[in-house]
């Protein structure tokens, strides 16, 4: 038995419990071919330092001479700005390029850019008339650069890259190993957009060496990014949502927002920078028309903030800050019950 | 379709070409291996995604000087390691955390107790000794080999990993 294979019962038991702490960081979603281009376009100017690798793991850095790095860079950049002031307008100056392993198998466009008539989240249709549905549920987005297409974003999607060879051709090109489909797989689809945009429509020109995709792909997809109604004052459905504008943090330097999870019976009062409201339909005090409370609830802020101005070194030419997070804090409890309102 | 590891010479060899499909079966099959050293090593999700992804750009610079192809997954964790430690020293040199509030439901079949007091002995532990530790339950390496990685020397990571499993014996109340 070698030394890799002989564990103590120890040890065995902490492996499997290793395992099973580390199992969390394995569920991310990873687009190999994604991971692949973006680990060959890096150049070493972009990480942090220069580094010795695989020669130690604790390895001091190459670079001595900080300075002379500065001014080797900069002298590169100067000399790059001038032969592209000095090329043609019409030259592709910082455009994509393909890869360096662009044959091996992948397609690349000579067409230009995705149009931004195509740049959206869509979903299938829903059927208005009675009858079985033929597409179903499902999402596809696309960006300048790729499409992702499946039922649930994220879940056992598939990704693609996109480009376009003609007018109205996109050329499809898969970057993830799905069921029925490898890496490289391409196939071509005629796209049309009607409906003031909103409507696209996917056919294939020829059969896609996917044909998971192409069944998936084909046929009318509406855009699901348009305006959606307001959701303050209405009860959510239960569910995990973002905020939209709420910034516990409050740092314009660190945008952060606020993930919860509702269960059945919930209204968003309020979702700003500053606050943010939820309460239970049966929180609504006796007597008090629930959509006057919202408007109420910052008068929970008042007692605090007194308290504040009489404590002992108040400056009268100060704002009184109320922090954050006790802000909201004060808020949700006013909202769970309005009497805490008068304090 | 699932991508199966194909750590051959050939398949190096052709990432080292410059074939991206080649260098993405690469990714596919080691992925989970960096992802768990780079969480373990710096106990946070997210500086684990962003030393990945590091680990690959600088796998991919540096894999012409990879002399021994079956050094490869040592090699790749090894580096995911190193990027995990340096990206967790710069962070902890910050004041603000991010924030994450009921990301995930937590699943019946864990003991999140053990979890928890895992992760805090885990969490005493200098980088170092979680990379020995991480490469020896994780990528599952002996002495030699991690030794080899960590420009240590077999002996120096034996000895080392015994009283790292002595103190985790006695941290995790195991005895």
């Amino acid at each position: 038995m070698t030394e890799r294979d002989s564990m103590e019962p120890f040890e065995t038991r902490f492996a499997e419990r290793v395992r099973a702490y580390t199992q969390v960081a394995t569920t991310r979603d990873l687009d190999p071919l994604q991971v692949s281009r973006d680990a060959m376009s890096a150049r070493p100017a972009d990480r942090r330092s220069l580094r010795h690798v695989g020669s130690g793991l604790f390895g001091r850095p190459i670079v001595g001479d900080r300075w002379a790095a500065v001014a080797v860079a900069a002298l590169l950049i100067g000399v790059v700005a001038i032969a592209v002031q000095g090329r043609p307008s019409n030259s592709r100056v910082g455009g994509s390029t393909p890869g360096p392993s662009a044959t091996a198998g992948l397609t690349v466009s000579p067409g230009g850019a995705i149009p931004d008539a195509l740049r959206h989240p869509w979903q299938r249709p829903s059927p208005v008339a009675p009858g079985p549905d033929p597409y179903g549920s499902g999402f596809l987005d696309l960006t300048g650069e790729s499409l992702e297409l499946g039922h649930v974003s994220g879940v056992t999607s598939s990704r693609s890259t996109i480009a376009v060879a003609d007018p109205d051709t996109l050329l499809v090109t898969a970057t993830r190993e799905t069921q029925e489909c490898v890496i490289g797989d391409s196939g071509a689809y005629h796209w049309i957009v009607e409906g003031s945009g909103t409507v696209l429509t996917l056919s294939p020109i020829s059969s896609d060496a996917c044909s998971a995709r192409e069944r998936a792909l084909a046929g009318p997809w509406v855009r699901s990014d348009l305006p959606a109604h307001p959701v303050v004052g209405t009860t959510m459905a239960p569910g995990t949502y973002t905020t939209s504008a709420f910034d516990p943090l409050g740092d314009p330097g660190l945008p952060s927002r606020l993930r919860y999870t509702l269960p059945a019976g919930w209204q968003i009062d309020g979702d700003d920078p500053g606050t943010f409201v939820l309460h239970h339909d049966t929180d609504v005090a006796p007597g008090k028309p629930p959509a006057v409370m919202p408007a109420l609830l910052p008068a929970a802020l008042a007692g605090p903030t007194l308290a504040r101005m009489e404590r002992r070194g108040y400056d009268p030419f100060l704002p009184v800050e109320i922090a954050p997070w006790r802000r909201q804090w004060l808020i949700w409890r006013a909202a769970r019950n309005p009497d805490r309102i008068a304090g | 379709m699932v991508a199966e590891a194909e750590p051959g010479p050939s398949i190096v060899e052709r990432a080292v070409a410059g074939d991206e499909v080649a260098f993405a079966r690469i990714v596919a099959a080691h992925h989970d291996d960096l992802a768990r050293i780079a969480f373990f090593v710096s106990g946070d999700l997210d500086i684990a995604e962003e030393a990945e992804q590091a680990a690959w750009a600088v796998a991919y610079r540096r894999l012409k000087d990879l002399r021994d192809p079956d050094r490869l997954r040592a090699w790749l964790m090894s580096i995911a390691a190193n990027e995990a430690r340096q990206i967790g020293r710069s962070r902890r040199r910050r004041t603000v955390r991010e924030l994450a509030v009921a990301d995930r439901t937590p699943r019946a079949d864990v003991d999140h107790a053990a979890m928890i007091d895992l992760a805090n002995a885990v969490a005493r532990l200098d980088d170092r000794d979680r990379a020995i530790v991480g490469l020896r339950f994780i990528g599952g390496f002996d002495a030699a080999e991690i030794g080899r990685e960590l420009g240590m020397s077999a002996t120096g990571v034996r000895v080392r990993l015994h009283r790292l499993l002595e103190r985790l014996r006695k941290d995790l109340g195991d005895d």
